[in-house]
């Protein structure tokens, strides 16, 4: 199953691949979830030596389409041919063992065991001696350039490198096919360029590779062909991106280019600071030292961003802002108020402080509550008549604004436990912005689970908060969003303030060694 | 004094040995087993009954691993298939275990039972002091010092085991490679259950051949927490376990000796010897269970 695809010319430019039998061949997939129609007659074909970019916003069915293609999902019309054959619909096991692998989003190694254990585990067969799987990885890593280390304990490594062992692992199980799924989306500028440089020489190997991802940039850099989706139908079908502007890509996916943010920005106030960080070191939940020494200050009208590699004290530096999280030492001030060390939230919301949680799903609704209820829990005093709660009050304060309106929030009355992911996050940030007059407002991964319009209609919100004066602490690990709308970015690594920089004087590679090396970079 | 305190440790810490590797067995694979106490008073009554039924020890053991297994498997349907409280349910199963073996044993209080002979390993056990501390036992404590780095080895050296820690850390990647996680706790749970019973075999049949109710007075539960502040590895584990059984025998000592202290107090010495050093070891011990420990995993 191994050597008899046929193997592409190097130049990933030749025109001739309608005269060659792809390796991989969806036709005509239909997937139907109830009334919903995911995947709409949609064709995927994938030829050796090439990459194959699908592209498509949260919710265009691109991840029904990986799963069909994997064996997950058995489609209700369609076929997938492997080599001309068709393979089983809906066996992950008969798609494995035609050479399809693939690297899942989640990445699916146990943390506990080292790199050799969690390959053996896939793809190890009678006795299991160590020295073999360990020769194995140190064999693969080697023949296809992977910087792999056998003997590392997968909890110690950083996800770039957790996605390295994945995709040995794919190949050490003889896949011929591998499908990407958004494998950058947690990583550094510079892990990005060094994952980007693996896929192409595993296409220069022959190998096929398809990357479902929505960045158009590194769609430009790696993509020979282009599949976009949008609503589970396919509106372009194997295109050369090359031959697309990005606009004219955007608007394949989106369906309209959302307008550009305004270029000008009302420079930052003076004064009492909206947030002022000291000195701050805190412990995480789990005991462990996480921030170690974190002084910054955040000015009313100013967008400060966080940026930072995931686990890096991201997620404890927003606690402490609000309170969850006792202090070991230092101090929080927020609009000159100190909130205390002990990690009473209320502190925080007292002193004027509103926020979009790192995991709204789990820290920020109750599933059994509506909307409606949800808006009016929003850490202020419930407006009441008399002993009621006044829901009337709530519902005018919705209906006088357009908040619900622009974020295309969810009818009042449904409750929190039908929404999906993206919903959810709507409703956590309107109960944000409808509070008035905040002093601070603290917002992680804003855009997190939502469509292009909604992320830039959020973002508008967000600087229009900025503009009235709120300081604004967001932290986000879209680079390009932070770039485009903070005022500063400081970049955590290891718990350390690792830098401090302003958008206008530095790029990307700067920010990535601030990431990846800390202070010292 | 030191050699009989030692002696008394080897001999009296085998069934916390075996009932221990049980629970360590149970939690690698990802299932915290509380019923290994009362597996353990079934394995002791069964290996008694058996054995003076039948003459044969042997037998017995046979027996006493079989009811310890069978008990567990209890344990595994209401865990593994009704996805009950690991917690509530172990400690309901050791009290069925408990009150089981009160009901079928009450007959047999006091009866004498054929015992497992000591084998004195000829030339060693001559030795000065080591002697008689290692190589003058019953056959199944010289099988507990082969278990402990057999179990070790197991884990770590053969598929079998990378695949039984692997349900403990990560029972849903096994399940991608088409191995049911629920499967390898079952066997885990019935080897854990069955290790629990040879060790109550061993108390009943070997140690103090005799059949009281709830003879092991909290052995099982002892085995648990060894487990734990073991760091879940057989070899610390074995330490812990000859550490409490050495308690146990030095307080016979002190007591045989006529001491000045409360009986009851000196009894109690093993337990505070545990609950010192759980105390002093536990803070950072805290983060190296497996990571799907107790988990409920819908396989």
């Amino acid at each position: 199953m191994t050597n008899d695809a046929p193997t592409a010319p190097r130049d990933a430019n030749a025109p001739s691949t309608a005269e060659r039998i792809p390796i991989l061949d969806a036709r005509g997939i239909t997937q139907r979830f109830g009334s919903l129609v995911a995947n709409d007659a949609v064709d995927f074909s994938l030829f050796a030596g090439e990459v194959h970019a699908l592209l498509g916003e949260n919710g265009a069915g691109k991840s029904t389409l990986m799963k069909v293609l994997y064996g997950v999902n058995t489609p209700q019309e369609g076929q997938v041919l492997v080599n001309g054959v068709a393979i089983e619909p809906g066996s992950p096991a008969a798609a494995r063992a035609a050479g399809i692998g693939m690297v899942f989003q989640d990445l699916r190694l146990v943390p506990a065991l080292t790199v050799a254990e969690n390959i053996e585990l896939a793809c190890g067969s009678g006795r299991y001696r160590s020295k073999v799987a360990r020769d194995r990885v140190r064999g693969g890593a080697e023949r296809y350039g992977l910087a792999v280390d056998a003997d590392a304990v997968v909890r110690d490594l950083s996800i770039a490198e957790r996605q390295l062992v994945e995709i040995l692992r794919v190949l050490l199980m003889d896949a011929r096919v591998v499908i990407l799924d958004e494998p950058t989306s947690a990583l550094a500028p510079q892990e990005v360029d060094a994952l980007l440089a693996v896929i192409e020489r595993l296409r220069d190997d022959g190998l096929g590779i398809a990357l479902i991802t929505h960045k158009l940039a590194e769609t430009r850099a790696v993509a020979d062909r282009a599949t976009v989706l949008r609503g589970g139908a396919m509106v372009l079908s194997g295109a050369d991106p090359r031959s697309l502007t990005d606009d004219e890509l955007i608007e394949t996916m989106v369906g309209a280019v959302p307008p550009p943010l305004p270029a000008e920005r009302v420079p930052a106030r003076t004064g009492m600071p909206a947030l002022a960080v000291s000195g701050v070191s805190a412990n995480g939940a789990d005991g462990h030292p996480r921030l170690h020494d974190v002084t910054f200050l955040v000015q009313p009208g100013e967008l400060v961003g966080v940026a930072g590699v995931s686990g890096n004290g991201q997620r404890e530096l927003l606690d402490v802002v609000l309170g969850v999280l006792p202090l070991s030492s230092g101090s929080i001030h927020i609009g000159g108020r100190d909130i205390g060390r002990s990690g009473k939230p209320r502190n925080a919301l007292r002193a004027g402080a509103v926020i979009v949680p790192e995991d709204p799903v789990n820290d920020a609704v109750v599933g059994g509550l509506a909307i409606l209820e949800h808006l009016a829990l929003n850490g202020r005093p419930l407006p009441t008549s008399g002993p009621r709660i006044d829901w009337k009050s709530v519902r005018n304060l919705v209906a006088g604004n357009d908040i619900s309106e622009r974020l295309h929030l969810a009818p009042l009355d449904r409750k929190v436990a039908t929404l999906s992911g993206g919903n959810i996050q709507r409703v956590v940030l309107t109960r944000t912005f409808l509070v008035d007059d905040p002093k601070l407002v603290v917002v992680a991964y804003p855009s997190r689970g939502l469509d292009i319009a909604s992320v830039r209609a959020t973002q508008q919100l967000l600087l229009e908060r900025r503009e009235a004066g709120a300081g604004v602490l967001m932290v986000s690990e879209d680079l390009d969003e932070l770039l485009a709308l903070a005022d500063r970015i400081i970049v955590l690594h290891d718990g350390h303030l690792a830098g401090v920089v302003e958008p206008g004087s530095t790029d990307r590679q700067a920010i990535g060694r601030l990431m990846l090396q800390g202070a010292a970079a | 004094m030191i050699e009989a305190v030692l002696t008394g440790a080897v001999a009296g810490g085998t069934s916390i040995v075996f009932a221990g590797l049980g629970e360590l067995t149970c939690e690698r694979a990802g299932v915290i087993n509380l019923g290994t106490e009362g597996s353990m008073l079934c394995g002791a009554l069964a290996a008694y009954v058996v054995g003076i039924n039948t003459g044969s020890p042997w037998l017995g053991v046979l027996a006493g691993i079989a009811a310890g297994a069978l008990l567990a498997s209890v344990h595994a349907v209401m865990v593994l298939h009704r996805h009950a409280n690991q917690i509530a349910v172990g400690l309901v199963v050791t009290f069925l275990g408990t009150g089981l073996t009160s009901l079928f044993g009450q007959d047999y209080v006091g009866k004498g039972v054929q015992p497992l002979e000591s084998w004195a390993i000829p030339g060693l056990s001559k030795l000065p002091f080591l002697g008689t501390v290692l190589f003058d036992h019953d056959p199944l404590t010289y099988l507990s010092f082969v278990a402990v780095p057999l179990v070790a080895w197991g884990l770590w050296r053969t598929r079998a085991g990378l695949i039984l820690r692997s349900a403990g850390e990560g029972p849903e990647v096994l399940e991608i490679y088409g191995t049911s996680a629920r499967k390898v706790r079952w066997i885990a749970l019935l080897v854990g259950g069955g290790l629990a019973g040879l060790g109550g075999a061993q108390l009943s049949t070997a140690a103090t051949l005799n059949w009281s109710e709830g003879m092991t007075v909290g052995r099982g539960f002892v085995a648990v927490a060894l487990v734990i502040f073991a760091g879940w590895h057989p070899l610390k584990l074995a330490g812990g376990a000859y550490l409490f059984s050495g308690a146990i025998a030095l307080q016979l000592q002190l007591q045989a000796r006529g001491w000045e202290i409360s009986r009851y107090l000196l009894e109690s010495l093993p337990y505070v010897t545990v609950l010192v050093v759980l105390a002093l070891l536990s803070n950072r011990r805290i983060h190296g269970g497996p990571a799907a420990l107790e988990k409920v995993f819908e396989g």
